[in-house]
């Protein structure tokens, strides 16, 4: 057993050193790995050795261009490193090919690499920028940092030779954070500066900068640029920013409540409606459709007088009045009433407890009326200083109303003043037979309001309506008649006979 | 009447005889040439003609990657362009490196750029028929090779108007320019793939050179201070 492992070892130490002696063999071939020309204008190639064969080897390198046969030898081996050559300006064609030869060679053999096909122009890499600082530049509104660079030294970009560009990236530096941020690129073109704006306040941020020739391949990224941001760069105004929206805001919300809310009362602040006469119980719609029965119709509520009743008369409501006179006008309305050609009388009904505001009259024949109603509910300023007037322009002062009724007369003038009490007057022939007012019987006077008015017994005097006939004239002794209806006041259409 | 007449003869006249007094401006030709505007800088002339070799010089970078991409995609991996006649010198010798050009009069670089150009058109006019025929050939390579052909036609003109203009000569047409160009016509397709490519894988390094030779004209004419050149 021990010689079987003497044998062994023998055996194993004399095959190691066979081997060792016979590890002499030609060289193992080598291996071009790139070629780089860092501004088109000259170049270099490396490769990597193959085995050596355990005996000194020497590497050669030959190169041939393109269309020629004569073959020439690397012109410097050492300018760029071990295992390279550097082919100058002198050797360097552009837009040629160059066939390029390695050759390793030992005392025992050759070996050839592989032959490689090379073009200036498409190994072209430049060295990376350099001189790269960044400041950071504070101002008020807009911060930035700004990053600057040179080109590099060796590329000759002010003859037009070259053309580069170039290309910065960033990105911050957590050094807490296990999670990589990523690399921001921004393209710069041509210049030699770029400014980053807004970066976040209190972040350290790293900058590098690469360049390309042409068309080439980009260079390698230069030596980082650190920056740190300061911290305190806007908060106030930030603050103050965040305020001001937020009070904008909660004004906003709360005008879009009160709106809401108080829709109808802020527009009419705003927006004061249009009054629109009504009369309550006529409907307009009736008047746009409707003949004139219905309409009438409608307006005949069981508290009004019965026209029916004197359909056989011809009937007219006179109120007659004064108004240079000072009224008591709590609650009344003044209606004046004018008619042009036509001058039929019309009657108006009113309802002028409910709707002062709103009465309206009608001239419901052709004629022009022009109305005026002056609503007061409560409260009326002066009186109205209409002086009723006929059409000669003379005033009115009383009338004789047997006389008027009978005629229907033209450019009446009738000036109403309801007196926005209630009761209905009539006055009609049978009842000024009762009121022998003119001059005769004054018994039934309780009041003078003026010398105009006489208020009677049964009825409270408010005012006066005047009626105006142009064709006569009056007799100013005449009082107004009286009425003046407790609830509302009104005067009817009088039909004339031929109604 | 007649002196308003005389009058406005004669400062039509004096606006007329102007005209040449301002220096440094091309002439319009009956044909238009760089421009629709008839006089233009020879400063314009030359960025101009630069723009175009630029525009060029990277469609043609941008088709050779794309037909490798086709060529990949139809299964022929390795097409070896021999030096065979497209990549060959041209019957004028053209400066090679940089201490070269440096050397090389202005005239010589017009030239050159000349003969290239001229020599370019007609093939890529045919390539870019031919390329209609292929199937599955991408639009962005058809486009590409639309625009080539058709800058480079434009380049010639503006190479013309700048002979005219810094070297004073007539029009040029360089004889020569047709017998290289041969007419190729086969029905085999590998072929006509292999033409195809070996023109644009040609042209690409042509168009650097027109590219190179035009920014340093530009240099020299334009900006003789600064320029290292020369």
């Amino acid at each position: 057993m021990w010689r079987d492992a003497e044998q062994a070892l023998t055996l194993m130490w004399l095959l190691s050193w066979i081997s060792h002696s016979m590890c002499h063999s030609s060289p193992g071939r080598p291996r071009i790995t790139r070629c780089r020309s860092p501004e088109k204008e000259t170049f270099t190639c490396w490769w990597e050795p193959g085995s050596t064969g355990g005996l000194p080897t020497s590497y050669q390198l030959y190169y041939r261009k393109e269309s020629s046969l004569e073959v020439f030898e690397c012109p410097d081996y050492h300018k760029a490193g071990n295992n390279s050559c550097y082919f100058d300006k002198r050797h360097t064609s552009i837009w040629i090919i160059y066939n390029i030869t390695v050759v390793a060679s030992n005392a025992l053999g050759k070996a050839y690499s592989e032959s490689v096909e090379v073009d200036v122009m498409d190994i072209v890499q430049p060295h990376p920028p350099e001189n790269v600082n960044v400041t950071f530049m504070q101002t008020t509104n807009s911060p930035y940092f700004l990053v600057q660079w040179q080109p590099p030294h060796d590329a000759d970009t002010r003859s037009g030779w070259v053309t580069i560009k170039y290309e910065v990236r960033l990105k911050i530096e957590n050094s807490g954070n296990e999670e990589d941020s990523n690399w921001e690129s921004y393209s710069a073109g041509k210049q030699l500066e770029f400014s980053i704006y807004s970066p976040q306040p209190g972040a350290n941020y790293i900058v590098q900068v690469r360049c390309k020739l042409d068309q080439g391949l980009w260079s390698e990224w230069s030596p980082s640029a650190f920056i740190q941001i300061p911290d305190n760069m806007s908060d106030t105004q930030n603050a103050f920013m965040i305020i001001a929206v937020t009070l904008m805001v909660i004004i906003f919300l709360l005008t879009a409540g009160v709106l809401t809310v108080k829709m109808k009362p802020v527009k009419h602040f705003f927006l004061p409606p249009v009054p629109e006469p009504k009369i309550s119980g006529l409907d307009t719609q009736l008047l746009k459709s409707g003949k004139a029965e219905d309409i009438f119709s409608a307006l005949i509520t069981p508290g009004y007088p019965q026209i029916a009743q004197r359909s056989d008369h011809q009937v007219e409501y006179l109120v007659v009045s004064d108004y240079d006179e000072e009224m008591d006008f709590n609650g009344k309305a003044h209606l004046e009433f004018q008619k042009g050609e036509n001058c039929l009388t019309d009657t108006i009904t009113l309802n002028s407890s409910q709707d002062v505001r709103t009465t309206l009259s009608e001239h419901v024949y052709s004629g022009a009326v022009s109305s005026q109603l002056s609503a007061t509910s409560g409260v009326l300023g002066e009186p109205q200083e209409l002086l009723p007037l006929d059409c000669n322009g003379l005033p009115v002062k009383a009338q004789d109303q047997n006389t008027q009724m009978s005629s229907g007369s033209k450019c009446e003038h009738v000036s109403i003043n309801p007196a926005g009490l209630m009761g209905y007057v009539e006055v009609d022939e049978e009842k000024r037979d009762q009121t022998p007012l003119v001059g005769e019987d004054y018994s039934m006077v309780t009041d003078v309001i003026s010398d105009k008015i006489l208020v009677l017994q049964d009825s409270i005097p408010k005012q006066g309506h005047k009626e105006v006939k142009c064709d006569k004239t009056f007799k100013a002794e005449e009082t107004g008649v009286v009425f003046e209806p407790l609830g509302y006041l009104e005067t009817l259409t009088t039909f004339s006979s031929g109604s | 009447m007649k002196k308003t007449t005389v009058l406005q003869v004669c400062v039509a006249f004096v606006l007329c005889s102007l005209q040449p007094v301002t220096g440094s401006t091309v002439d319009c030709p009956d044909e238009d040439t760089a421009g629709t505007s008839c006089t233009i800088s020879l400063e314009k002339l030359l960025e101009r003609a630069v723009q175009h070799a630029e525009l060029i010089h990277h469609m043609s970078e941008e088709s050779k990657l794309l037909f490798d991409e086709m060529l990949n995609s139809f299964g022929v991996v390795n097409l070896h362009i021999s030096e065979g006649t497209m990549c060959s010198p041209k019957s004028v010798p053209v400066p090679m490196s940089k201490t070269e050009i440096q050397q090389i009069s202005d005239k010589w670089l017009l030239h050159s750029v000349l003969i290239l150009v001229q020599f370019w058109i007609n093939p890529l006019v045919d390539v870019q028929a031919s390329l209609m025929n292929y199937e599955n050939v991408p639009s962005a390579l058809l486009n590409r090779s639309k625009l080539m052909s058709s800058k480079i036609i434009s380049l010639e003109q503006g190479i013309l108007v700048l002979i005219r203009q810094i070297l004073g000569e007539g029009g040029l047409v360089l004889e020569g320019a047709e017998d290289t160009s041969d007419r190729f016509v086969s029905s085999d397709m590998l072929e006509t793939v292999r033409r195809d490519y070996s023109v644009i894988y040609c042209f690409r390094k042509d168009a650097h050179k027109i590219q190179t030779f035009l920014k340093l004209l530009k240099c020299r004419q334009i900006d003789k201070e600064n320029c290292s050149f020369f």
